[in-house]
C-alpha cells in the first residue's frame, strides 16, 4: 500500500486535484510520445514492420514510466487525450480514432483500479496492455469502416495491428526494465 | 521557437486566413463524410472540394510531394493486398467500386490533413488555445506539449550527434545511445519545467483572464456554410444519384 502522506502533502493516490508538476510531466510525456512515434514512423516509411513494432514498444515503455512518475487515476487518459489533441490540432489526424483511444484508456484505468491501483508495477503494465488492446480493436473497427468494400485490405491492417501488439508486449518488458533503472538512479522513488 | 512543425507553411493563402476552429470543423465534417459515404460519385465530390482546399493551403509543389508519398503508401498497401488475394482469392473483390472507394476516402483524409497542417502556424494555434480558457488540467499539459515539441526535436538531434561518437551499433546501440539518454533527459526536463512553471506562478488554481476569444469571421461562416451544403449534396448524390454496379476487372 503506498504512503498516504509524503513530505506533509497528501499522496497522489488520495489527492483529487492535479498539481502543476503532474500536469507539466503529462504534457512533456505526451510530446515525446507523439514526436518519437512520428519520427519512427517516418524513419521506417510507414509500412515497415520493424519500426512499427519499435513505435509501439516505445509508446508502451513511455506510458509505463509516465504512470510511475504520475501514479494516479486519469493520468493515462489525460496523456492520451493530449496526444490525440496534438494530432488533431497540428496534423488533422485521428478525428475519429482519438475519442476511441481515450475510451480504450478509460478501460485501462478501470483495469488498474480493479487490480488495486497504481502502487504496483504489475497493475500498471496490465492497465497499459488493456488500453493498447482496446485501442487496437477500435483502430481495426475504424479500418473496417474505411475499407469495408475491400475486406482483403483489412487483413493487411490486421497483420500490422498484430505486429504493433507484439511491439506493445515488448514495450511492457522494456518498461519494467526501465523502471528498475530509474529506481536505481533515484529518479522515481516508489 | 519555430513557427511551425512544417517548414513549408504558407500564411498568405486563402485557407490560412480562415480561423483554426473553422478549419477543424471542416476537417471533422470531411472525415465523417468520408466514413459514411460509399458512392464513388459522392466521394468524388468531397474529394474535389478537399483538393481545392489543400491546394489553397500551400504551394502546389508541397502538395504534390505529399501526394507522391501518399500514393506510394497506397501502392504498397495494394501490393500487399494483391499478394493476399493470390493466397486467398475469395477475400479479394476486383471491381471498380471496391478498388476505388477506399482510396477516395484516403485521398480525402490526406487533403484535409494537408489543409490543416500546412496553413496553421503553431503560434496561432497556441494563442487560440490560451484565449479559449480551457480548464487548467487541459490547458497546462496541452500548452507544454505544443511548446515542448521543438525543444524535444533539438534534444533528439544533440543526443543523436552524441550517439554517433559511440562505437555500439544496431538495436542495442540505439537503445543505449538514444532511447535511454533521451528518457533521462526528458524526465529531468519535466522536473525543470515544472519548477519553472511553479516559480512563475502558473498553478492549477486558475489563470488570470486574458484576451477573449474572437468570433468567427464572415469568411469562416461562408466556408462552413459551403461545407454543410457540400456534405448534404454528397449525401443526396449517394441516395438519389446513379448506382454503380460492380464491374468485373
Amino acid at each position: 500500500m503506498p504512503p498516504l502522506v509524503v513530505d506533509g502533502e497528501a499522496s497522489a493516490y488520495r489527492r483529487t486535484h492535479w498539481t502543476t508538476r503532474e500536469l507539466v510531466t503529462i504534457g512533456v510525456f505526451a510530446t515525446i510520445i507523439k514526436a518519437s512515434t512520428i519520427m519512427l514512423a517516418y524513419a521506417g516509411g510507414g509500412m515497415n514492420p520493424v519500426t512499427l513494432a519499435a513505435k509501439n514498444c516505445l509508446y508502451a515503455t513511455l506510458m509505463i514510466v509516465l504512470l510511475h512518475k504520475v501514479p494516479r487515476t486519469w493520468t493515462m487518459t489525460l496523456a492520451v487525450g493530449i496526444t490525440s489533441l496534438i494530432s488533431l490540432l497540428l496534423m488533422g489526424q485521428g478525428i475519429l480514432h482519438g475519442p476511441a483511444t481515450v475510451v480504450a484508456c478509460l478501460l485501462g484505468e478501470g483495469a488498474i483500479s480493479m487490480l488495486g491501483g497504481y502502487g504496483r508495477t504489475r497493475n500498471i503494465v496490465v492497465g497499459v496492455m488493456v488500453a493498447e488492446i482496446a485501442s487496437k480493436a477500435a483502430g481495426l473497427g475504424l479500418s473496417w469502416l474505411v475499407m469495408r468494400e475491400q475486406p482483403g485490405m483489412l487483413i493487411v491492417a490486421t497483420v500490422f495491428v498484430a505486429i504493433g501488439a507484439i511491439g506493445t508486449f515488448l514495450g511492457s518488458i522494456t518498461g519494467i526494465r526501465f523502471m528498475k533503472e530509474l529506481r536505481h538512479a533515484g529518479i522515481i522513488i516508489h | 521557437m519555430r513557427a511551425s512543425l512544417f517548414t513549408n507553411i504558407n500564411t498568405e493563402t486563402f485557407v490560412a486566413g480562415l480561423d483554426v476552429r473553422a478549419k477543424l470543423l471542416i476537417c471533422i465534417a470531411g472525415s465523417v463524410a468520408s466514413i459514411i459515404l460509399s458512392s464513388p460519385l459522392s466521394l468524388g465530390l468531397i474529394l474535389g472540394l478537399s483538393t481545392i482546399l489543400a491546394f489553397g493551403a500551400a504551394r502546389p509543389g508541397t502538395i504534390m510531394k505529399a501526394y507522391c508519398f501518399g500514393l506510394l503508401m497506397m501502392f504498397i498497401a495494394m501490393g500487399c493486398t494483391a499478394l493476399i488475394g493470390l493466397a486467398v482469392p475469395s477475400l479479394m473483390r476486383w471491381n471498380f467500386v471496391s478498388l476505388t472507394v477506399p482510396f477516395l476516402r484516403m485521398l480525402v483524409s490526406i487533403n484535409l490533413l494537408l489543409m490543416l497542417a500546412l496553413s496553421t502556424p503553431v503560434q496561432e494555434l497556441f494563442n487560440r488555445l490560451r484565449m479559449a480558457r480551457l480548464p487548467t488540467w487541459l490547458q497546462i499539459p496541452l500548452s507544454v506539449a505544443i511548446r515542448f515539441i521543438p525543444t524535444f526535436l533539438e534534444d533528439c538531434a544533440q543526443i543523436r550527434d552524441a550517439a554517433r561518437l559511440r562505437p555500439s551499433r544496431g538495436l542495442t546501440g540505439l537503445w543505449r545511445g538514444m532511447v535511454v539518454p533521451l528518457l533521462f533527459r526528458v524526465l529531468y526536463s519535466a522536473d525543470d519545467l515544472a519548477m519553472a512553471a511553479e516559480l512563475k506562478g502558473i498553478s492549477t488554481a486558475g489563470q488570470a483572464g486574458g484576451e477573449a476569444l474572437p468570433g468567427l469571421g464572415q469568411r469562416d461562416f461562408v466556408m462552413l456554410t459551403l461545407t454543410v451544403v457540400a456534405f448534404c449534396a454528397a449525401i443526396a448524390l449517394q441516395h438519389f444519384g446513379p448506382r454503380f454496379t460492380p464491374l468485373p476487372m
